[in-house]
């Protein structure tokens, strides 16, 4: 209480001294140095106090402050500058424009955070502007050729789907191989992107070695990514209000399909028995002489789909107090039939500053989603994908002739026109997959939260310590339900009638995180900060389903209207895992000239076994700002050179949960309960180690050009395997720490500013990087680890991702039959399985880069973003479907008809239809070069000038109008549907879509 | 000062740590697992879902269709096409014999030693004798499951043989990846005398759980229809004389006296004849697999039979006079049989396996299944003594009683010698067809396999391809394939098993 007395005190105080104070009113105009234009909502404050103001469109201000005070005028992208009143009433300033600053300040690890310069460990930041305005609900997918060392694929076109991530490499055969994420300081689960709000993003901060990592520890293996989200920084409330509205198509249809003659032609090629069979040759004459020719492309699948997006933010901040709200609503829907995705969320973004020594902030993101998905496209094993219902692949297989419409004729059966559409499709032999939609729902739905709140107290000058407290939920609930349709379609669906499925699971993490960390100085050069930390980790899930059969109508669609007599299902799942961490971290500069940097931390999880359960990790570094050398002084051209280097170890802990306990469960019911050792276990599985070494030269020259190189080398030790056991242990395997791999690379980042006037600015961004990864050592001394049900041959020396196939060695001219290279590379006839070999040709693309291009003339801005992928392999498995022969009745693609054997000496790509033999070909033929450049963004935006907003009434500070792109552009060698993808073989997936889009942002 | 102190208090009470000890939900940790004997009975139930999973379905058939009874149909599809053809390797198909086996056997392991370390201090008598029952139906499984794989894996049990390699020999279970622990291959001598101290150890134990018709669990009638065929298959005839004989003659298993019994048995289940019938119902999880690969193929909705596997003529024609019960319970005629290129009226097909409509459709093809049947006693009686010499009027006695039983018009034996010996040979597959016994026998006759007989309608057969040569496929008595590959994965593992594949993979 006594406290709070003092506080008000305080408060008339400064009221008083406001009000008695000899003021004077100063007006000025604030504007760019560089382009002379006005700078708009910039911060003029008096220093010391709360009283300031913001420049209007023209970038005028009017304050009344005290002749002596001194006013700070700030602008993000701009240095700050402080000029003393001095009695002027007119104070015009031209602001420089800061080319660091959102790179300006990040936070590594744990504590405050530090100017960027200053960091030892390899981090590179993605500002918002490169998020913003993208016409999708995963912001990630921008981030695509941003950084160096990093991967983002975005392997589906469906509206929900997700990014996956790799930063330098693939580090784990079995763990996880995707980053840490961190959201304002708390781990969040990596669909982070799919949730978030990307016009909330301020920054995303990659963190790539040990230096900048192990203070994550057993997380960190496959770096960070840190995201920051916005802060009110403007003394007058911003408002800001933006929408776009776009349409989204395929991102390619590269793959060509025979029309209804040519579909003849080749059945004929493929069969000559259909040369002198008649009511074949019937039906190619009713066909083709009433003209069928059936888009199925379009028939299948949506076009010109719509996207749409709309945002509202508000922020400011007072001396106490900065806030930031936002609220957004999306939808996007889907190439595919009845797939789209919505999403609303709401965030709030606050810091309390009562005292000079206490602080207190939230960070609150909720949201709601809502995906609709194709029950034939809902299920992520291929193998089930893979039907004719699955839309894609009826837009590809159905053949032209076919026709989904009744087939009119007179009474001489002479064609007289179409009819309806039919439940039946008499062509496909089956219902007609529209009628099926009508009759099948799949959804889902999640409720999610992501708060932060932190108290942090200085006690004397340069200790913080901080307490953190965040939760991560979500409340995830997937319904399906198969109608009874009119036609009792249905029964032939599921013999057991209609079906309502249901599953509920819910999420969260809670972690605790309390640091203190102590700023000093000894004597003028020895800079010092240290940090000491505890953090606490608890996940949860849990969930259960349920499922029935047998509902009597169409408008009876829940579980209550089960069929009691049918088979009814219900399961549980539970799953829970904890960390206890401890870390510490020194950083030390000398005279902003040399600087270390050590970290520790030492994990304990509940994932591993009891006799392993702790670990620890730690990494050192240094760096040499050699431009602070006295004999680089006077070198004008060079305005920075720094030599960094840091070694240390990070760990992998992205494993199942429980796998150390051994286990028993109730089995198969006999007469009664029946136990069984459902789980051998593990006492010793522990975490997957990574040694990880970087050196990097970090230089700008002429004021222009800015690079970074980086050089690192990764070591995975311990490596989690499950690996084959003798079946005398009663089980076929288990998991081990065994096996050893390596990843090296470099990384090159190069920025240059062509043109920098009042009127141009035209930079370039190019970043390329290289990484090999190499599996080092397995168990048991083996120098290979063959996984023949998943096409892989773990094998020491080589590409965790190399694929593993018979070699083709094409077609032979003289018959037509496909030959193959045996093991000892010999041409052979007879298709084995034992003579797979280890292509040379991974799944892991080794060469990425991407390339930045921001042009700003006058009032118009462009960007545009590629991204290149290069050396990546994919299974195109897809093409064994069109392009074999042996599905001749409906499925083909137009190249058969030139590149099929059918002459003896013909060269051919496909092989004689008379040796064509399911297994037999699948091999090294239908391996492709899956490298691509795409056009990933491109945005063209127009702002108005100053007039203009002031002919507008003067209320807006802003408008923008902008015209947007994804994916516009691809290049690739890759025949199937899309290259980005992250797998090793693509199969009927949801084709990647590509998006234009136009949209306004005003500011108020 | 103040605020320094009040920080720390602050930092003091929101240090947090969690506890990392961590248990799975709906699982019980292994360690103690078993402390009632009502646990002890469930992991023993346990045993018998492994019986019942691998005297059952493909277990059981596809040794049927490598033998001399089938031939495919058209449209079979190449399933079991590879044991048709015995062009079998070490990669299948009888990679889950090994791996169920061993986790039978391990199961067992893990059962004895837990009991054995149990504190049974408050146990009473009737406790004790139900724990004694655990243990018995252990040692069997380890017992019955090492016979399995020695069928598959070894040569049969011989003086030539005796040091050849048998099976590894597992008496712990320690689960491990430690390569150094892994067992290799014992002898076969080593392999069957093992096999014999289980099943010895089990009788001990089940001595007061005595046998009756349809058993669902372990009886000591069961444990001894085991002893007598692992004494047959061990030429142990004084043994299997025993041991059958007392069941056979103790009138405990009366055959079936009419069509009414048969098909009762047969169909319904009835359990008439049955030393052991495994327990089942029609809920989803405990319906046992169908011993018919498709040996019938019925469409009640078309009415077409469209049989994956269709007798040959000598199934179908000669083998039983057609006064025979067993032809007229397990063998259809005049049948329409539908292919794609064709019909085929009059045809002969095999249904030993009808479908109790208590488990399922009948088109499922589910019956209980009958491990254990005193058909087979008698069978073994009559072998021992015919093998054991100067007995082959005994032998002649217990055939007589089965045939007689079997067929109205059977006329007493009077057979001697070879021609006795070809008898019981035949009647083995009268009696057994279909049930998993015939591969072995040929292999432990040692004489190979004669011919394949021809097809009933070669028209209807899938000769095409690598089939062709299977038509009429003999397989000589020295052919390496009468024992099966240890799998691949067991010799990448294992290095103490790495130099012992069977001689021919």
């Amino acid at each position: 209480m006594k406290r709070i007395t003092f506080v008000l005190a305080l408060l008339l105080l400064c009221v008083g001294q406001l009000a008695y104070a000899q003021t004077i009113k100063v007006t000025g105009t604030v504007i760019d140095e560089a382009t002379n234009e006005p700078v708009i909502a910039a911060g003029v404050m008096v220093k010391g106090t709360t009283n300031g103001v913001a420049t209007d469109a023209n970038g005028q201000y009017v304050i009344n402050v005290r002749r002596d005070a001194v006013l700070v005028f700030s602008s993000v992208g701009y240095t700050t500058q402080e000029i003393p009143v001095n009695g002027r009433s007119v104070i015009n300033v031209s602001l420089k424009a800061d080319t660091e600053t959102l790179e300006d300040v990040i936070v590594v690890g744990y504590g405050t955070g530090r100017k960027i310069s200053t960091v030892v460990g390899s981090a590179q930041t993605v500002k918002a502007k490169a998020l913003k305005d993208k016409p999708v609900i995963n912001a990630a997918d921008a981030l695509q050729g941003q950084v160096a060392g990093l991967q983002v694929y975005t392997s589906s076109g469906d509206p929900s789907a997700t990014v996956s991530m790799r930063i330098r490499g693939v580090n784990s055969l079995e763990a996880s191989t995707a980053p840490l994420f961190v959201l304002d300081g708390t781990p969040v689960l990596s669909d982070i992107f799919n949730t978030l709000n990307p016009n909330d993003i301020e920054s995303v901060t990659i963190l790539k070695d040990a230096s900048s990592t192990a203070i994550y520890g057993s997380r960190a293996a496959n770096g960070v990514v840190y995201i920051t989200t916005k802060k009110g920084t403007t003394e007058k409330p911003v408002v800001k209000l933006s929408a776009n509205y776009g349409i989204s198509n395929l991102a390619r249809n590269p793959i060509k399909r025979v029309n209804s003659e040519e579909w003849f032609r080749l059945a004929e090629m493929v069969n000559p028995a259909y040369l002198t069979d008649a009511d074949f040759q019937a039906t190619k004459k009713f066909r083709l002489e009433n003209n069928f020719n059936t888009n199925w492309m379009k028939w299948a699948l949506n076009e010109n789909v719509p996207t749409f997006g709309a945002d509202l933010s508000v922020s400011g901040r007072t001396k106490v107090v900065d806030y930031y709200i936002s609220m957004t609503a999306n939808r996007m829907e889907g190439v595919e039939p009845m797939t789209a995705h919505n999403r609303y969320a709401a965030r709030i973004n606050m810091n309390v500053t009562p005292t000079d020594w206490f602080k207190f902030g939230i960070a609150l993101g909720v949201g709601y989603q809502q995906s609709r998905e194709n029950p034939y496209n809902s299920d992520y094993s291929s193998g089930n994908r893979n039907n004719w219902n699955n839309p894609v692949n009826f837009a590809m297989w159905a053949p032209t002739w076919w026709t989904p419409y009744e087939i009119l004729t007179d009474g001489a059966g002479n064609f007289t026109g179409f009819g309806e559409e039919t439940p039946y499709m008499a062509d496909f032999g089956a219902y007609n997959p529209h009628y099926r939609y009508k009759y099948l729902k799949v959804k889902d739905n999640t409720v999610r939260l992501n708060g932060n709140l932190y108290e942090q107290i200085t006690p004397i000058k340069g200790l913080t310590i901080r307490f953190a407290q965040g939760l991560e939920g979500y409340d995830y609930r997937w319904t399906r339900r198969d109608l009874q349709d009119p036609e009792d379609w249905i029964h032939i669906y599921h013999s057991d009638g209609p079906y309502v499925g249901q599953s509920f699971t819910r999420y969260y993490r809670l972690t605790s995180t309390n640091t203190a960390e102590y700023k000093f100085q000894l004597g003028q050069k020895h800079n010092i900060t240290a940090l000491v930390g505890q953090e606490a980790i608890i996940n949860n899930s849990t969930g259960f389903s349920t499922s029935a059969y047998g509902m009597p109508d169409y408008r009876l669609g829940t579980l209550d209207n089960k069929d009691d007599t049918k088979p009814i299902t219900a399961s549980e799942s539970w799953s829970q895992y904890k960390f206890n961490s401890l870390f510490t971290r020194l950083s030390y500069d000398y005279n902003a000239k040399y600087y270390v940097d050590l970290s520790f931390r030492r994990d304990g999880s509940s994932l591993f076994g009891a006799n392993k359960r702790y670990a620890n990790f730690w990494s050192a570094g240094a760096m040499w700002n050699i431009k602070a050398e006295n004999f680089l002084k006077d070198v004008q051209w060079i305005d920075k050179l720094q030599l960094s280097a840091n070694y240390g170890t990070v760990g992998n802990s992205g494993i199942s949960n429980y796998l150390s306990h051994a286990t028993v469960a109730t089995g198969t019911t006999y007469k009664g309960t029946t136990y069984y050792i459902n789980n051998s276990g593990n006492e010793n599985l522990t975490w997957e180690t990574l040694e990880s070494l970087n050196v990097a030269l970090d230089f700008r020259l002429w004021n222009k050009l800015e690079a970074k190189v980086e050089w690192y080398r990764k070591m995975t030790k311990d490596m989690l395997l499950e690996i084959p056991w003798s079946y005398s242990t009663g089980f076929s395997g288990g998991y081990g720490n065994i096996g050893n791999m390596k990843n090296q690379g470099v990384e090159a980042t190069i920025t240059y500013d062509w043109i920098r006037n009042e009127n141009m600015f035209l930079q370039t961004s190019l970043n390329v990087s290289y990484n090999k990864d190499k599996i080092t050592s397995l168990f048991d001394g083996r120098d290979e680890f063959q996984l023949p049900d998943y096409g892989l041959n773990y094998k020491v020396g080589h590409s965790a991702g190399e694929l593993w196939y018979v070699k083709s060695a094409g077609i032979d001219p003289a018959t037509g039959r496909p030959l193959w290279y045996d093991k000892d590379g010999n041409i052979t006839d007879v298709y084995s399985d034992d003579n797979r070999v280890l292509l040379g040709k991974s799944r892991y693309a080794p060469w990425s880069a991407g390339l930045q291009i921001d042009f700003t003339y006058k009032n118009f801005a462009l960007q545009a973003q590629f991204s290149g992928i290069f050396g990546k392999y994919l299974i195109n498995n897809d093409r064994y479907f069109y392009t074999n022969s042996n599905f001749a009745d409906n499925r083909l693609a137009s190249e058969l008809l030139t590149e099929m054997w059918t002459t003896p000496g013909q060269k051919a790509k496909y092989p004689n239809p008379l040796y064509v033999v399911n297994d037999e070909c699948f091999d090294s033929r239908l391996v492709e070069n899956a490298s691509f450049v795409r056009l990933k963004g491109v945005t063209l935006s127009y702002s108005l000038g100053k007039n203009a907003l002031n002919k507008l009434g003067g209320v807006l500070t802003g408008v923008r109008f902008f015209v947007t792109g994804r994916n516009l552009l691809t290049w690739t060698k890759y025949s199937g549907w899309d290259p980005e993808q992250n797998i090793n073989l693509q199969l009927a997936v949801y084709p990647n879509s590509k998006q234009y889009a136009a949209g306004v942002e005003l500011t108020f | 000062m103040k605020k320094i102190i009040f920080s720390l208090a602050v930092l003091a009470l929101l240090v947090t740590s969690c506890n990392l000890d961590e248990q799975p939900q709906g699982v019980i940790p292994k360690a103690g697992a078993i402390q009632t004997v009502e646990d002890a009975e469930g992991w023993a139930n346990e045993e018998y879902i492994y019986l019942r999973a691998y005297t059952a379905g493909s277990y059981i058939y596809t040794t049927e269709i490598a033998s001399d009874f089938f031939n495919p149909s058209i449209d079979y599809g190449n399933r079991e096409g590879s044991e048709y053809r015995w062009d079998w390797n070490s990669g299948s198909p009888f990679v889950d014999i090994w791996a169920g086996g061993y986790s039978a056997i391990n199961h067992a392991c893990f059962l004895i030693e837990e009991i054995e370390n149990m504190d049974k201090s408050g146990f009473d008598a009737s406790e004790l004798k139900r724990l004694d029952k655990v243990l018995g139906v252990a040692y069997f499984t380890k017992a019955y499951f090492g016979l399995k794989l020695l069928e598959y894996y070894a040569p049969i049990y011989n003086a030539s043989n005796k040091d050849k390699y048998g099976i590894m020999l597992v008496d712990l279970h320690r689960p491990s990846g430690d390569i150094t622990s892994y067992p290799g291959r014992s002898t076969v001598e080593e392999s069957y005398q093992w096999v014999v101290t289980n099943i010895n150890k089990s009788e001990t134990l089940m001595g007061g759980f005595p046998g009756e018709v349809a058993a669902d669990e372990l009886t000591i009638d069961i444990v001894r229809a085991f002893q007598a065929r692992l004494a047959l298959y061990m030429g142990q005839w004084d043994l299997a004389i025993s041991k059958s004989t007392s069941l056979v003659d103790g009138g405990k298993y009366p055959l079936c006296t009419d069509q009414t019994e048969m098909t009762d048995l047969w169909k319904n289940d009835s359990g008439k004849e049955c030393i052991m019938q495994l327990w089942a119902d029609a809920s989803a999880n405990s319906k046992p697999s169908s011993n018919d690969p498709s040996y019938v193929g019925y469409t009640p909705s078309n009415d077409t039979y469209r049989p994956d596997w269709i007798p040959n003529k000598w199934v179908a024609k000669s083998l039983y006079s057609t006064t025979d019960l067993r032809f007229k319970t397990w063998i259809m005629t005049g049948i329409k049989v539908t292919v794609s290129i064709g019909t085929a009226s009059g045809m002969t097909l095999f249904n030993k396996f009808p479908g109790n409509t208590a488990l399922g459709a009948e088109t499922a093809h589910l019956n209980k299944i009958k491990p254990f049947r005193i058909a087979e006693q008698y069978l073994i009686a009559a072998e021992a003594f015919a093998k054991k010499g100067g007995a082959d009027a005994v032998a002649c006695q217990y055939l007589d009683k089965l045939g007689e039983k079997r067929d109205p018009s059977y006329h007493a034996l009077t057979a001697t010698g070879d021609a006795l010996m070809e008898y019981i040979k035949e009647e083995r597959v009268r009696e057994l067809i279909g049930e998993g016994f015939r591969w072995f026998d040929l292999k432990r006759w040692g004489a190979g396999m004669a011919a394949r007989p021809d097809p009933q309608l070669a028209a209807l057969i899938h000769t095409g391809g690598s089939n062709g040569p299977a038509l009429n496929l003999a397989v000589s008595a020295s052919d390496h394939k009468w024992v099966a590959p240890i799998p691949v994965d067991e010799l990448a593992a294992n290095p103490q098993i790495r130099d012992q594949q069977n001689p021919g993979y």
